[in-house]
């Protein structure tokens, strides 16, 4: 039995799927992927709490203060917000330091998910003329459109997906050791350093409530049973604080963790298990990030 | 004078900030022992405790800092230089049309039409060109 010849390149089935079989062996995985773009994202979303962490150090200072001159010393508080201000004003600057240098690591990996999914590069012309191109050959018909569109997708993939990995593995390389160093001092600090200023703030509460109510309790029962729960409170509002930024300094150590995954792997950035590292870590951060709200 | 370190910084913040506390303890669970005076004088030393305490590890956040400017300095030039790979992907899509060109000019071939051939060299030298 004879069929009838079919025109276009279908026609033609296995010289092209010489073709294509030549295209996708020649790339190290047909599909793009998008890992590294959702770790840069996840990074940069969780990253947007930093600020409300770190003006906390500054903040921290300022209640702290207001603890020690209303309790102890009878502190005019007309001015207090501004000798607060002026005592805590240290803290300020190095909070929008600690703040520039966390910018630094954000802008880093939203270029890097940037770099990572070619955003600039648009394979979508291209590969339309191609398809119109096609369409203008005699005897093409719909499939063959197709199919040398998907064709052209895989090698136009392939050429930009090289170059891409090529830039990816270069700057990660060149990076990774700054990387660990920035997150590492942004994790002493947020976690260390804001921790131990919250225990200070903590104790500085405990001075002031409970000097109140160790020397007004006998004349003023029920005051000293508020102001007891107005400490609990504060209590309860510094630890929310610092559950927050240990979580933040666990997304911190994410980022360090997936970029020298990604710099172990540099050689082979598009491979199934350096996704599924990357992915992990951009789930981990994306669960830790929904747990951040709240505390300021 | 030796300098101190970021590290030496917190752990005298946190011995000042743990002295601070005793003496509050000792201070609150000797509170009816203790006169007024004393319970001042003892609260008085608490806060300058913890006060240097703070503003120890407030120092330690500055030289973390201080010494993070090279790192800062050098990830910046990489997100920079990032950024201008990312401009120069439009040299990238160039690529990408001589590549398409040579998918078409593939199946042109493999179609057998000698028009089609002809003008999908044509792109091709075009793309190239």
């Amino acid at each position: 039995m004879t069929h009838p010849r079919v025109a276009g390149p279908l026609a033609h089935g296995p010289l092209v799927w010489l073709v294509v079989s030549f295209v996708c062996l020649s790339v190290a995985g047909c599909a793009e992927a998008p890992a590294v773009k959702r770790f840069a994202a996840a990074s940069a979303s969780a990253g947007e709490k930093f600020p409300e962490i770190a003006n906390d150090i500054e903040e921290s200072c300022e209640r702290r203060e207001k603890y020690r001159l209303l309790g102890r010393w009878g502190a005019d508080l007309d001015s207090l917000e501004e000798v607060t201000a002026l005592t805590c004003a240290e803290y300020g600057r190095a909070v929008s330091r600690l703040s520039g240098a966390h910018r630094v690591l954000i802008g880093y990996m939203k270029a890097l998910g940037n770099l990572s999914a070619g955003e600039i590069v648009s394979y979508d012309n291209p590969v339309d003329d191609l398809g119109d191109a096609v369409v203008g050959i005699s005897g093409a018909d719909a499939k063959s459109v197709a199919a040398v569109k998907g064709v052209s997708e895989v090698l136009a993939e392939a050429v930009a997906g090289k170059w891409r990995n090529k830039q990816m593995s270069t700057v990660i390389e060149r990076t990774n050791a700054d990387v660990q160093a920035l997150v590492t001092a942004l994790c002493e600090t947020i976690e260390g350093d804001y921790g131990r200023l919250l225990d200070a703030e903590s104790e500085a509460a405990r001075k002031f409530y409970l000097g109140l109510i160790k020397e007004h309790r006998g004349e003023e029962p029920l005051t000293a049973v508020l102001v007891y729960d107005r400490w609990l409170g504060e209590e309860r509002a510094i630890e929310a604080r610092r559950e927050t930024a240990r979580s933040y300094a666990k997304v911190l150590h994410k980022i360090g963790r997936g970029h020298q995954d990604l710099y172990d792997h540099r050689g082979a950035l598009k491979s199934k298990d350096v996704r599924k590292l990357v992915l992990r870590h951009s789930t981990a951060i994306e669960d830790l990030a929904s747990n951040l709200g709240g505390a300021f | 004078m030796t300098e101190l370190h970021r590290d030496e910084f917190r752990d005298l913040a946190e011995q000042f900030y743990r002295l601070s506390k005793e003496l509050g303890d000792y201070r609150f669970s000797h509170w009816e022992e203790l006169g007024k005076t004393e319970r001042l004088s003892v609260e008085s030393m608490e806060w300058s405790l913890l006060n240097a305490s703070s503003d120890l590890t407030a120092a330690a956040i500055d030289l973390t800092l201080d010494d993070l400017k090279p790192v800062v300095k050098r990830v910046s030039a990489s997100t920079r230089k990032m950024k201008t790979a990312i401009r120069k992907a439009s040299r990238a899509k160039d690529v990408l049309k001589i590549a398409a060109a040579a998918v078409e000019l593939c199946s042109a071939i493999v179609s057998g039409s000698p028009s089609a051939v002809a003008a999908a060299l044509e792109r091709a030298i075009k793309a190239s060109s």
